[in-house]
């Protein structure tokens, strides 16, 4: 059996010290990306969505009624709910991409999407 | 001397071309206004850089809703209401009747303009409804009859007794008249949105698709999403829809629904709960929304079918009927 060659050349170590730089950084990197943008859907269709590049501590969305939303520090929280738990009030503010708030009782989701998500907001409501 | 030439084109035409399609993809920007016209509320976004457009659109819904409302005692309707006839300064009324002529003649008459008696009779939808008699009933139904109104021009004559409610097409017309407005301008893409009347114009940025969400007639939830896809840059589609459950009456605990059956002279009682038609036209959307509410599921086939315009209704039973072309995609109700 033909063995390895020993790491003699200093080409070999630095390949070797930048693949551990490598794996480092990797591991250093933050697990969740980032959104740039919330998606907000009443029963599964998208109602608003919402720019989380812009502070707005009091937001309330157009066939989300009831609700009130704070975007802050790019990320989202529920403020303000019509059904009577109001459970959602109580999560954390959201910002990395697939995160998500859910009101079951008004079939709310508030979904944390890197803006090229496919769920858009639509462009009229009719009827 | 060939080299030299080719040389010139990559020089001169070259750049000019890539500027020209850099041009071509700039997008305008996007303006956006609500205003109260024809009793409801009227949503505009138009995307372009002349501020003119939004003017002359919201000045001509204005201008219509003045003209065309019978409730105004001093609308262009409400004069020819009175008088009988009525020599008007430009064709927008004429041309609103000659339009539903034609189509009257090619869907039928289940919707008349002549059917004020009728529904000030009933008043659903107002402060005061009422249920009138028998007697009542059959008296305004002989005042209806569209065939007797007279276009000479811009000249128009009522038959005696009758008069008109423009509310069936009215929506969809003024919409009509704002699209003949945008195409003459350089608005990329324009959606104007009247509750029960839309109009979708353009191109959306990188020739996105238009989504509109059609409400459930029983909920009020959305009901699904219609996508629309334009590949002609001032490609228009009007869409209206028609059914019994946003504008109606109760009395005595029972719920009158504000589109009346001429045949009976009483509400409509249809087993479809909401009609949306797609189409060229407004008032052809907003006419055709209603004749087919009327008609119930027993006239449908015929008009999923049709080639000039696609049909979405749901029914007593919550199925929802559709022309196959049209991209319907269901709300996922969650547990």
């Amino acid at each position: 059996m033909k063995q390895l060659p020993p790491l003699r050349k200093r080409g070999d170590l630095l390949i070797l010290t930048m693949l551990l730089l490598c794996s480092l950084c990797l591991m250093l990197l933050p697990l969740h990306k980032q959104g740039t943008q919330a998606v907000i859907a009443i029963g599964g269709v998208t109602v608003g969505v919402v720019d989380l590049q812009q502070e707005q501590p009091l937001l309330s969305v157009t066939g989300a009624e009831g609700f009130l939303f704070c975007v802050n520090d790019h990320g989202i929280s529920v403020t303000a709910a019509p059904c009577p738990s109001g459970l959602c009030c109580n999560s954390t503010p959201i910002s990395a991409v697939g995160q998500c708030i859910i009101c079951l009782p008004m079939q709310l989701t508030v979904t944390i999407t890197d803006g090229e998500a496919q769920h858009i907001a639509p462009d009229a409501i009719i009827g | 001397m060939i080299l030299m030439k080719k040389k010139v084109l990559f020089t001169f035409f070259l750049p000019l071309l890539l500027l020209s399609t850099a041009c071509g993809t700039q997008q305008r920007s996007l303006q956006q206004e609500t205003i109260a016209a024809m009793d409801t509320l009227f949503s505009l976004t138009v995307a372009t850089d002349d501020t003119g457009v939004m003017e002359n659109a919201i000045a001509t819904l204005t201008e219509l809703s003045a003209l065309l409302d019978c409730h105004s005692n001093e609308s262009a309707v409400s004069l020819l209401n009175e008088a009988h006839t009525l020599e008007c300064s430009d064709d927008t009324l004429p041309r609103l009747l000659t339009e539903t002529a034609v189509l009257q003649a090619k869907f039928g008459n289940e919707v008349q303009l002549t059917c004020r008696p009728l529904t000030a009779l009933w008043g659903i939808a107002t402060d005061h409804p009422y249920i009138p008699t028998q007697e009542e009933i059959l008296a305004a139904q002989q005042t209806i009859d569209d065939s007797g109104i007279s276009v000479h021009q811009n000249t128009i004559t009522l038959p005696d007794d009758a008069s008109l409610d423009l509310g069936a097409v009215a929506k969809g017309y003024a919409l009509d008249r704002v699209a003949a407005q945008l195409v003459q301008t350089d608005t990329e893409y324009a959606v104007i949105s009247a509750a029960s009347a839309v109009l979708l114009y353009g191109q959306k940025p990188d020739d996105k698709a238009f989504t509109l969400q059609i409400t459930d007639p029983q909920s009020g939830s959305a009901l699904g999403t219609v996508t629309i896809s334009h590949t002609e840059p001032q490609q228009i589609t009007m869409v209206g829809t028609s059914g019994g459950y946003a504008r109606y009456s109760e009395i005595d605990g029972t719920r009158y629904c504000h589109i009346l059956d001429l045949q009976t002279g009483a509400p409509a009682i249809s087993d479809l709960t909401c009609v949306t038609v797609f189409c060229e036209n407004g008032l052809m959307a907003d006419f055709l929304s209603t004749t087919i509410f009327l008609g119930g599921t027993a006239q449908l086939g015929k008009h999923l079918s049709a080639d000039d315009y696609l049909v979405l209704a749901v029914d007593t039973n919550g199925d929802i009927f559709s022309s196959e072309p049209l991209q319907f995609s269901k709300a996922e109700v969650m547990a």
